[in-house]
Order: structure tokens, then sequence, then C-alpha cells
């Protein structure tokens, strides 16, 4: 009997646990979905564009130290969301401006980087951290792309994407 | 063979020296090349005399050849022994850096010694403590005994090339000048490659490894890379090499016995009705996309290791590393478990593991030491399927533990290859999901060194004892969510909810206490979802911060039907 439920119940919960935001679509559909945006070279350029412009406006304006790379500023991975249609994640990382910004400059900083960041259809989705000395805020795009700048030992700033196809998957026009 | 005092004794120097001495010899006698070619019979000189004259010089040229071929090969030979003595060096060197930490003394004669000072031990943590120096003790031995294997092979090498030498059979093999018979002397006088152990432990082909020369290895990863691509005890970045060097041979075989299955079909009137060629050929297919899937999880931006590769089996195994492990402060194993395949779950776990990797090294850089992450899919074994027949009449069933058995016949020493390819042991982790934690909870059962494990909805880690699994004490940590019944099967031991000396981690929704909000994770399967909260509780203790993990006993309607009956396990 308690193998008989053991192996039911662990059917029953494979075929309901496709509960992630793809799942719910075929695959010809998460593909039509993933046709719809920009591939993920165009993505990179304009996001690594981006960051770059806040990166300088952020020292210039703000007066924060210069940014130190990260060793592995690019990393990646496919898809969970668009499982097995070749899709792509990447996540930019400026690594960090040594330093804590000060709270009485971090609305002015905010600013700066809500205005760049509309220009990619970037919107403010909120304080993640909110305290004295240590503060992160979030971005959003329609793409569930997620930009983060914060602050508390030290300034970070990076962009994690949505999905997207390549250019040559776009090209080919059916799932890889 | 050499004791390992001598070893130890062992100078690259004096070879090295020689063969500087060797050399200006060797070109002593190349110098006389053309001193011989006008030693010849001058012009005009004609009879017995010149006939005798002329046998003797090309007795002497002869008697040259050999002579420059013997000091050609004896001169590659010390050449190539200074380079393995200096790489035996290094590994005594690391051997006896281990001995020393760890207060174990290694005899002449290769014995070890435990050295430890006497003090007064926890009696709750005793057995750990003889665990771990029985680990240390055991690699220990295995490394002496490759370092005399390899101190052997070198000196045997050695003295078969200077005997050879010495009674001048080294062959000029036709050589009309003497800078040809340099040459073909040249190419006798290499060392042989010495292959793994057999059957070797981590510790045993870590020191194997260790032993051989920069130049070795570089031969070894290019000629031979089925020697070392899934060789446990091996570095990561060397596995990585060999295992791409595998991947045109093994897709070639694939490709070929494809072609093979196909042809068969076609030919038989009744396709694969009567025979296995139809399914023979759906699993090449999937080992096909296997190779694919994991080309493309290889080319994905940020450091990749392919540290398996294994196509023998009905299905795919291979293992890949987001990071590096041979570099890395901190280094998790996840193993999943039922309907796991490297064609159909590679890619969503490997995004996984790129975002756990990258919320733990955050969560290090904002309030830990900024160490380094490297996480692992370790896809290395038959998980169960969930086919008619992957159930009902498949050895890997899912209804039995035989294929967590077999998994941990495997996982375990690739854990343990992991510290024992490094000089300084990361922090380690095991994470084990669903039938991947019974895998998982098996393996450790052994010794393996892995300083934390998480376990996630699982029906059983193997044992009803969390002091079988073999974490130092309080490392173990059990995550289940709500509406996972899996968790509460206790099929394959008890349900871990209610193992005592168990951490349980939360996967509820919550705000931690910088203010940031974490989602909950339902189900079965959601348990890596990013920014949940049990994400992060995985991610504070891969990165060695598990004080800073949400705690929650995660029990449910389901635990109460799961509570064993004391005296029934």
């Amino acid at each position: 009997m308690r193998l008989v439920g053991f192996l039911l119940c662990t059917v029953l919960l494979l075929v309901g646990a496709c509960d992630s935001k793809g799942g719910s679509m075929t695959k010809d559909e998460q593909f039509a979905e993933l046709m719809k945006r920009p591939d993920i070279e165009q993505v990179e350029a304009d996001y690594l564009k981006l960051l770059e412009d806040i990166r300088t406006e952020l020292v210039s304006r703000i007066g924060i130290a210069p940014w130190i790379p990260k060793d592995e500023p690019i990393t990646g991975s496919g898809c969970g969301d668009f499982p097995n249609i070749g899709g792509n994640v990447r996540r930019y990382s400026s690594g960090h401006s040594p330093g804590n910004l000060p709270d009485a400059k971090w609305a002015d900083a905010v600013k700066i980087v809500e205005t760049a960041a509309a220009r990619q259809g970037f919107e403010l989705h909120g304080a993640v951290v909110d305290r004295p000395n240590d503060h992160e805020v979030t971005f959003g795009n329609d793409y569930g792309a997620e930009l983060l700048f914060g602050t508390a030992a030290n300034t970070t700033l990076s962009i994690s994407t949505g999905c997207h196809l390549t250019r040559a998957a776009k090209e080919r026009g059916t799932p890889g | 063979m050499v004791a390992y005092g001598d070893i130890r004794k062992w100078q690259s120097g004096p070879l090295d020296t020689t063969v500087g001495d060797l050399n200006k010899r060797c070109d002593e006698l190349l110098g006389l090349s053309d001193e011989l070619a006008a030693s010849g019979t001058p012009q005009g000189w004609s009879g017995k005399g010149a006939d005798a004259a002329r046998t003797k010089r090309e007795d002497l040229n002869n008697r040259m050849e050999r002579l420059v071929a013997g000091v050609a090969a004896v001169r590659r030979a010390m050449g190539e022994a200074a380079d393995a003595v200096e790489a035996l060096g290094h590994a005594v060197r690391e051997t006896e850096d281990i001995a020393q930490r760890n207060h174990f003394v290694i005899k002449d004669d290769g014995s070890i010694v435990d050295n430890a000072p006497d003090t007064a031990h926890d009696p709750a943590h005793i057995d750990e403590y003889f665990r771990e120096r029985q680990r240390v003790q055991t690699e220990l031995a295995d490394r002496v005994e490759q370092a005399v294997r390899r101190g052997t092979d070198v000196d045997n090498d050695l003295a078969a090339i200077l005997s050879r030498a010495e009674k001048g059979e080294v062959d000029d093999q036709g050589a009309t000048t003497l800078q040809a018979a340099a040459t073909a002397g040249a190419k006798q006088g290499g060392l042989s490659t010495i292959e793994p152990p057999k059957n070797g432990t981590p510790w045993d082909n870590a020191g194997w490894w260790d032993s051989l020369s920069e130049a070795e290895r570089k031969r070894i990863i290019a000629d031979h890379p089925d020697w070392v691509g899934n060789l446990d005890g091996v570095p990561g970045s060397a596995r990585d090499e060999a295992n791409r060097n595998r991947i045109d041979d093994e897709r070639a075989k694939l490709e070929a016995r494809k072609r093979e299955l196909e042809a068969d079909l076609d030919d038989n009137w009744f396709g694969g009705l009567f025979t296995n060629a139809d399914a023979e050929l759906d699993q090449v297919k999937a080992k096909l996309e296997s190779l694919d899937k994991i080309e493309s999880t290889l080319a994905q931006p940020g450091e990749r290791q392919l540290l398996l590769l294994n196509m023998s089996n009905e299905r795919a195994e291979a293992a890949i590393a987001n990071g590096n492990i041979d570099t890395a402060d901190h280094v998790a194993v996840f193993t999943p478990g039922l309907t796991s395949t490297v064609n159909g779950s590679m890619e969503g776990y490997d995004q996984s593991m790129s975002d756990l990797r990258h919320r733990s090294e955050e969560e290090l850089a904002r309030y830990g030491d900024g160490g380094k992450v490297a996480t692992v899919t370790w896809i290395g074994y038959q998980a169960p399927q969930l086919s008619a027949h992957g159930v009902l009449f498949d050895d890997n069933t899912v209804l039995d533990d035989h294929s967590a058995q077999e998994g941990a016949k495997k996982l375990a020493p690739f854990l343990n290859g992991i510290d024992a390819s490094r000089a300084t042991d990361p922090h380690m982790t095991a994470l084990g999901h669903s039938y991947g934690s019974t895998t998982t909870g098996i393996a450790l059962q052994q010794n393996t060194g892995v300083d934390n494990a998480v376990f996630y909805g699982s029906p059983g880690l193997g044992t009803n004892n969390v002091d079988k699994i073999n974490v130092p004490t309080g490392g173990s940590y059990y995550i289940e969510a709500r509406n996972d019944p899996v968790g509460d099967f206790g099929y394959f031991g008890i349900d871990p909810s209610h193992m005592d000396g168990m951490n349980h981690a939360s996967a509820k929704e919550t705000t931690l206490p910088d203010g940031r909000h974490l989602s909950e994770s339902t189900g079965h399967s959601a348990y890596m979802a990013d920014k949940s909260t049990s994400q992060y509780n995985l991610s504070v203790v891969v990165g060695g911060m598990p004080e800073r993990a949400v705690r929650d006993d995660g029990k449910g309607a389901g635990d109460i039907l799961s509570w064993p009956i004391p005296g029934t396990y």
C-alpha cells in the first residue's frame, strides 16, 4: 500500500509540478513568445552600454570611487522558464565601487540609475533593502530582466536578463 | 623497487647537470662529423692499403654513429628523468605537507604513523575525529604508494636505457650521418608514460597525477583523454580539457552506431519488433542529444568544467561545474532524482546551479568573506525514469534503492576526488533533491570529506539515523516545502523531518532582517527557484554561512501521518 501510494504520489507531483512561467505554454507557444523579444546579442550590447553609462554617471556626478571589474563579468545559462528551446539568460556584473555610497546621496544616485534604465524599458520595482548605510533597489522590464543597484560595504550594479533567443535561432525560426 | 625514503632524497639538479654535460659531449661528437668526412682516403690512392683504410674508416663511422645514438638516447632519458624527478619532488612535498598539517609522520619505508598530540576529545564527536584521521591516513598511504610506483617506473626506465647505451645496443637505425644517428638515438631515449593506477582510489589517482611532469600531463590529455576525463582525484581543469577532447570521438562512435541500427531496422521486415534495435536506436539518439546539450551548456558565458562524460550506460551521464572546482573556496555538488537525464535536465539544472552560485557569492560579498563558489550538477548515475518499463521492469526503478546504491558508489569517490585533487580542501556541500537525496544520503554514509549536506523533498536518506550521515555533527539540513508529499513518504528510511539532530530550514515566504523579501516554494520541484527562501537557505549553507539560514521545521499535515512509531525503525 505504501509502495502504491509512493508511486501514485510521485506521478501526480511530476505531472503537476510544471508551474514555472513557460511551463503552462506549449513548446511552440514558448518559442513564439521568445521570437517577439530582441535577440540575446542585441540585449547584451544594449545592457552593457546601459551599465557603462550608469557607472560613468555615478562616478562623475555622485563622486563614488572608480569601479573595480569582476574576474568573470559575464555569466549565463539556458532558460529554466523556457526549457529545451535554446533560450539564454545572461548576468552582467559591474564589479564594485569600493566603499559605501553615503545615505545623503542615495536618492540622487537612484534617480540617475532610474533615468538611464528607463531608456531600456526598466521600471523601478522598489527597495530590496533600505536602512542606514545599506540600500538596494530593483528594476525590471517586460522581458523578465532585473537590474540591481545597491550599496553597503561597497556599491554594486548588475543586470540579469530574461530569456532570449540567439540571433541565429531567431533567423532559423525553429526551436534549437 | 625503490623505497619512499630514497625518493625523498632524489634531486633533479644532478640530472640536469648531467644533461648539460651530455649536451657538450654530444655537440663535440657531432663536431667531428666534418673531420671524419675529410679523413677519407686521398684521391688517387688505390690498392690493398687504400681498401683497408676505407674499411677502417667505415668501421670508425659506424662506431661513431652508434656512440652518438647512445649519447643522444641517454641525453633525452636524463632530461625526461630530471623532469620526472622534479614532478615527483612536488608530489612528495605535497604529501609531506598534508602529513605535517595533520600530525602524521611518514617513515622511510613508507609506513604512516599517527603522531597527533594527546588531547581530550568531546566523546560526542569522537567518531568523526577518528573518521577524519582514517581518511587522511588513507590519503597519505595512497599518495606514498603512487610516489613509489612512479619512482620505480622512472628508475627502471632510466636504468634500462643506460644499460642499452653502455652495451652499445642503441640502434642508429641505418643512419649515414652523425646528425641522423643522434636523431635516431633520441627516439629511443624517451621514458614510458605511466598509466593511472588500476581501480585506484581518488587519492591514488591524485598521487599519480601529481607525480607527472607538465609535459606528461599535456601528452596524456591530448593522446589519452579517456584515462583522465572521469578519473576522480585529477584536477577539474584537466578533467574538463580531457572530456572536451572526447566529445567529437564519442559523437562519431554514436553516429556510426546510429547508422548501423538504422540499416538493421531498414533491412528487417519486422522492424524492431523481435529485436532491441529500435530501443537501442532511441537510446543512441538520446545520447547524441545529450552531447548537444552538454556542448550548448559549456558554450554559455562564464567558466564551466565538464567533470564527467560517460556514454557506456543506457543513458548518458555527465557532470558540469559552474565555476572552477580547483580554486573555489566553496564547492557544492547537486544530485537530482527521478526522471533526471542529461538531454532533458542538464540545461535547467545548470541554470539553477548558475543562480545558486550567483546568490551564494552575492551573499558572501555582502556579509561573508567574499569567497568564490563552484556549483556542480552531477548526473553521474542512471536515475530512475517514469516510463511504464522504467517503473515496472527496470533495475533502476524508483520503487527500489538499487539506482541510489549504484549512484552512491560513484558519487562518493567523485566527492572525495574534489578534495584529493587540491592541496587545500574547499568547504564542500552535498545537495540532494528527491530520489537524488537518497543517493546522496547513501553516498555520505561513506567517508567523503563533505562538510555540509542539504536534502530537500526527500523520500528518505537510506538511513533512519542522522549520525550515519558522515558530515561534521550539526552539518545536515533538511528543507520540506508545503504540498510536497514526497518529503513525507519516508520510503527509503524515515521522513527526514522527524530525524533527531537534523537541522530544518524553511521554504516559506520570508522577510530577512535586512528587509529582503523571499518567496515561498511549494510542491516538489520549486526548491531551487530564484529568490525563494529555500534557494536562499541553500546559498548560505553552500557559502559556509549556515548561521544565516532561515529555520523552520516545515512540518505539515503529511508529517503527522509520516511520524515514525518509536520502536518500529
